[in-house]
């Protein structure tokens, strides 16, 4: 009797911690040893010469004085983040368009679901799938430049042009992102009360002024959350660039971005400085994160507030 | 200056669900009036097409003689109170009240005039710098209201405004409203689905239902007159009592049979006309509560009806007692003052105040005392 009892007992403790072990073994061998380790061969000179292996020697800071005061890089992240900026503005304005018009019963549009879709596609296709149909469709011989010359236009070299190169790139960051933007910009226009966009209307707003007074402040969190994803994103642009030019960073390395010359050096086996630069753009990723999350728990704590001051006055009352 | 007319308003929802039919109301200048019904009765719809939120399918609707089926809510110069107060979380309740009139451009100092005498008769010259999460709900109320209030419109809309209140609260916010009106002297329309309130709060009531108005007149009116069985139900608290019965005539006295019992009719009160027309027929004898008296004599009387107690509740000033007749719930209200004592299970014998009754058609539940002064209107419908 006392032993069948025993046996029914399971301790759910127990179990929980064994169904967690794969998560932390592969979260410990693939994320928090390769990131100890970069921060580990970040503090060391550690490359080939031609043939021959220097290192790797302790040298403390030297890595990162060599990043940030004697490389290229800020030419890579002026190239980063002017392609992000202009990727997002268009991304930004289209997808809050595209929400309004899909979250406005007034305008019965039909088939949202089906546009939902079809914007959303881009972000479903692998990146670097992508960007060769990308490179495919604009190179010299691409059907886009077959169409211009049976226009009776002159053929461009878009991948010898350095806003062309830009802007395709911006284009599809663009392009496989406004989706998403809309969607998480429906759900923050569909979460404002209705009632509180009819008061406006009967305030004596436009629809124009009723979305700049009302619905833009609402969503305000949102659009901060969308522009911090976005920024971080944009500074770890890579597959698409690189595919696109070839990893050679478009004429003149113009279009090489961060990650790509971090990925150059650690092609040329460089793993002091790789790592250096690694842990800076870790570094500033993180203080955006933090931003975000700052953002979104100020948001909730408001909100908490609120609904414990109501139980206190409810019970005063 | 702000009357309302809505002349043969309809409004059909896409699906073709009928949300208001046939609504023919003239709202007047001044006016305090109340529209009350059941919840889905498209009393919010009549409210929202005022305000512009809701297109007229058909029929017309003229403000202040102008008629503004296509004008929008922002032309429309009126202003509403919302169920849920709809106040801009972002804003301050200072800009909250100001919004409105910043849209139009009024001079900083004029809005701030505004601003600061309509939080000072709202009570709210405290919170002026707080936003509307940090506030309780009695405020939130307030800062609703008195954004209606700085605008001076041409009427307020008022969309069941206290229903998120706490009994309390609403009691006062009810008298606070009054008060508004009386100060404001503009038009009110004020929508709710709590009876209370349009009786105390109204000049005139609207009793809608199914989208249809079923009687439109004063609070005393419809109380004293209702011109059918869901009026006289909906109105009144405990709700009037529903017994069938039969009209029957003894040489010339009319009486209703309620299985042995005969409750003579008062010939004062109904037309001898209407009661012959609907001799030996079915009606339904309605009683409100406080019409019912208590027979205390012992001697054996046929007006009377022989019940059961089956609960008491002491209001104070008033009992309220669940009467069992033959399986059929009557409530009663008697006052405390009473001599003797009730309890449940006990014996009673009651009877009906004769010039208090009302009779109703069996089929259409139309009253047999409209019958008489309504003829006309009874084809309307």
């Amino acid at each position: 009797m006392k032993g069948s009892k025993k046996a029914k007992s399971i301790s759910y403790a127990k179990w929980g911690y064994i169904f967690l072990i794969p998560f932390f073994l592969i979260y410990i061998i693939f994320f928090m040893i390769p990131v100890f380790s970069t921060f580990y061969n970040s503090f060391f000179e550690n490359y080939m010469s031609g043939l021959t292996q220097i290192g790797p020697n302790f040298v403390g800071l030297e890595n990162y004085k060599t990043i940030l005061f004697d490389s290229d890089l800020p030419k890579y992240a002026y190239n980063t983040l002017l392609i992000w900026i202009v990727g997002f503005i268009p991304q930004i304005v289209v997808s809050m368009v595209l929400a309004l018009w899909f979250t406005n019963a007034r305008l019965k549009l039909r088939f949202t679901g089906f546009f939902k879709t079809v914007i959303y596609m881009p972000n479903l296709i692998m990146a670097a799938a992508f960007s060769m149909l990308f490179w495919a469709l604009f190179s010299d011989i691409g059907p886009i430049n077959n169409f211009l010359v049976a226009m009776g236009h002159e053929p461009i070299s878009f991948f010898q042009n350095i806003n062309a190169t830009r802007g395709l790139i911006a284009l599809m960051n663009f392009l496989m992102w406004f989706g998403n933007t809309t969607i998480l910009l429906m759900a923050g226009v569909m979460g404002i009360d209705e009632s509180v966009l009819e008061a406006a209307q009967i305030d004596g707003a436009s629809s124009w002024k009723t979305f700049w007074h009302v619905t833009l402040p609402s969503i305000k969190p949102i659009i901060v959350y969308v522009f911090l994803t976005s920024l971080i994103g944009g500074i770890q642009m890579f597959d698409v660039p690189q595919i696109l030019t070839n990893g050679s960073g478009g004429p003149d390395r113009t279009s090489m971005t961060m990650i790509m010359y971090l990925n150059k050096h650690l092609f040329s086996k460089n793993y002091g400085l790789a790592g250096a630069l690694s842990v800076i753009l870790f570094i500033v990723t993180a203080i955006l994160s933090f931003i975000i999350y700052r953002n979104l728990m100020e948001r909730d704590s408001s909100w908490e507030t609120r609904r414990s001051k109501q139980a206190i006055k409810g019970g005063g009352k | 200056m702000g009357d309302i007319v809505l002349k043969d308003v309809n409004k059909v929802y896409p699906g073709g669900i009928r949300a208001v039919s046939d609504f023919n109301l003239e709202i007047k200048d001044k006016e305090f009036m109340v529209i009350v019904g059941p919840s889905g009765c498209g009393k919010s719809t009549v409210l929202r097409m005022i305000a512009g939120l809701e297109e007229v399918t058909s029929g017309e609707l003229y403000i202040n003689g102008e008629l503004v089926n296509q004008v929008l809510p922002k032309e429309r110069d009126i202003a509403m109170v919302f169920q849920n107060y709809a106040l801009y979380p972002h804003m301050t309740v200072y800009k909250n009240l100001a919004f409105a009139l910043t849209l139009r451009k009024v001079p900083k100092d004029e809005i701030d005039r505004k601003v600061r005498e309509t939080a000072r008769i709202l009570e709210l010259e405290e919170v002026l710098d707080r936003k509307p999460k940090a506030l309780s709900g009695g405020q939130k109320q307030r800062v609703a209201l008195g954004r209606a209030m700085v605008r001076d419109p041409q009427a307020f809309l008022l969309d069941e405004p206290l229903s998120n209140l706490d009994a309390k609260l609403r009691a006062s916010t009810r008298t606070e409203i009054i008060k508004l009106h009386n100060k404001l002297e503009t038009t009110f329309v004020y929508v709710t689905h709590d009876q209370v309130e349009a009786m105390t709060m109204a000049d005139r009531i609207v009793v809608m239902k199914d989208g249809y108005i079923h009687q439109v007149g004063n609070p005393q009116d419809l109380y004293e007159a209702p011109y059918n069985m869901f009026v006289a139900g909906f109105i009144g608290t405990p709700q009037m009592n529903f017994i069938p019965t039969r009209l029957k005539k003894d040489d010339t006295v009319y009486y209703l049979e309620i299985d042995e019992s005969k409750i003579i009719i008062s010939e004062e009160r109904f037309s001898r006309d209407v009661l012959d027309s609907y001799l030996g027929k079915e009606l339904v004898l309605g009683v409100r509560p406080e019409d019912i008296v208590e027979v205390l004599d012992h001697e054996e009387r046929l007006d009377t009806l022989k019940a059961q107690v089956e609960v008491c509740e002491h209001m104070g000033s008033e009992i309220i007692v669940y009467i069992d007749y033959k399986g059929q719930n009557i409530i009663a209200k008697f006052d405390s003052d009473r001599k003797t004592s009730m309890k449940p299970n006990d014996e009673i014998r009651i009877t009906f105040k004769p010039n208090r009754i009302h009779l109703f058609d069996k089929e259409s539940e139309i009253s047999l005392l409209a019958n008489k002064a309504n003829m006309e209107k009874e084809e309307s419908y």
